[in-house]
């Protein structure tokens, strides 16, 4: 993961994910949009369901996330102003509660902390 | 983390963050899952995720390292599971674990690490599927023929404790088994 104490600033998050997977929606979903407030960025919601935004998350998954034919999803992906993408999180294949604990982790974790602290109120 | 190409089990706190917290057995009974650690050549950590029934929900492989283990989990499966084509890569799943979203031991553990990088985990899932009769059939494991030697198979979902084709239809196995 990008070290926060580099000059770069979090730009945009990005989400791809699907309405029928228990791990997208609500749960990472309502996730994301608390993360994206908490940095003070937007959010961008990729369904790989709609034709065009399936499309672009395709691309997003295979040049920067966890690609593979019949890829996992959530991906989450963070974009920094000077315009790395830093694949955050993908899904856990073995149950929703553990997608859930991930997400949790996330936000009390070392990085995240650093980051806030770094970007100021 | 010298084997391999750099390639290593991952740390102790990350292989415990890996693990799930209460799985119950994924489309087949209520049953809780159990978790069992399989013997490998391999330089990352394959676990076998199953009912007391047999009944496969996930096997995992776990590596840290920068290079994919897709491939060589493939080979470790296609040498353990009868039919061999049953091993499908659209069924294989790749995931990246940074350490943020593992937990803050997880996390620190990563991050102090001499060459900092990432887990990664591949996940394999068969989804039941139905023959042309209308049978539904599932992956199930068996575990009588060691501890290194997982044999994946199909069988119909309600079946209860089905024998793999290795064991045949008269029960016999490679290693003794207690009465």
């Amino acid at each position: 993961m990008v070290s926060p104490t580099t000059s770069a600033r979090p730009r945009r998050l990005t989400i791809v994910l699907a309405d029928w997977c228990p791990h997208c929606v609500p749960l990472s979903d309502r996730n994301v949009r608390r993360l994206a407030r908490a940095l003070k960025v937007p959010v961008r919601r990729l369904d790989i369901d709609r034709r065009a935004e399936g499309r672009i998350a395709d691309a997003v998954v295979e040049k920067f996330g966890d690609a593979s034919p019949d890829y996992l999803i959530p991906q989450v992906f963070l974009e920094w102003s000077d315009g790395r993408v830093e694949h955050l999180l993908t899904g856990f294949s073995e149950e929703v509660a553990r997608t859930a604990r991930a997400w949790k982790d996330l936000f009390a974790s070392d990085w995240l902390r650093s980051l806030l602290a770094r970007e100021g109120p | 983390m010298s084997r391999a190409g750099g390639a290593a089990p991952p740390p102790p706190a990350v292989r415990k963050a890996l693990e799930p917290a209460a799985p119950r057995c994924y489309r087949h009974c209520t049953a809780p899952v159990g978790a069992r650690r399989i013997r490998s050549t391999l330089p990352g950590t394959v676990t076998v995720y199953a009912c007391p029934g047999g009944a496969v929900s996930v096997a995992t492989y776990a590596e840290w390292s920068r290079r994919d283990p897709s491939s060589a989990f493939r080979r470790f499966l296609v040498g353990r599971t009868l039919p061999r084509s049953l091993v499908q890569e659209v069924d294989l799943r790749g995931a990246t674990r940074h350490g943020p979203e593992l937990g803050l031991p997880a996390e620190r553990a990563l991050r102090r690490a001499a060459s900092p990088r990432s887990v990664l985990v591949v996940y394999w899932r068969v989804y039941p599927s139905k023959d042309p009769d209308g049978t539904e059939r599932r992956l199930f494991v068996c575990y009588r023929h060691g501890r290194a030697e997982p044999i994946f198979f199909r069988a119909p979902t309600d079946a209860d404790r089905p024998r793999c084709p290795r064991c045949g239809p008269g029960g016999r196995t490679t290693r003794r088994t207690r009465a």
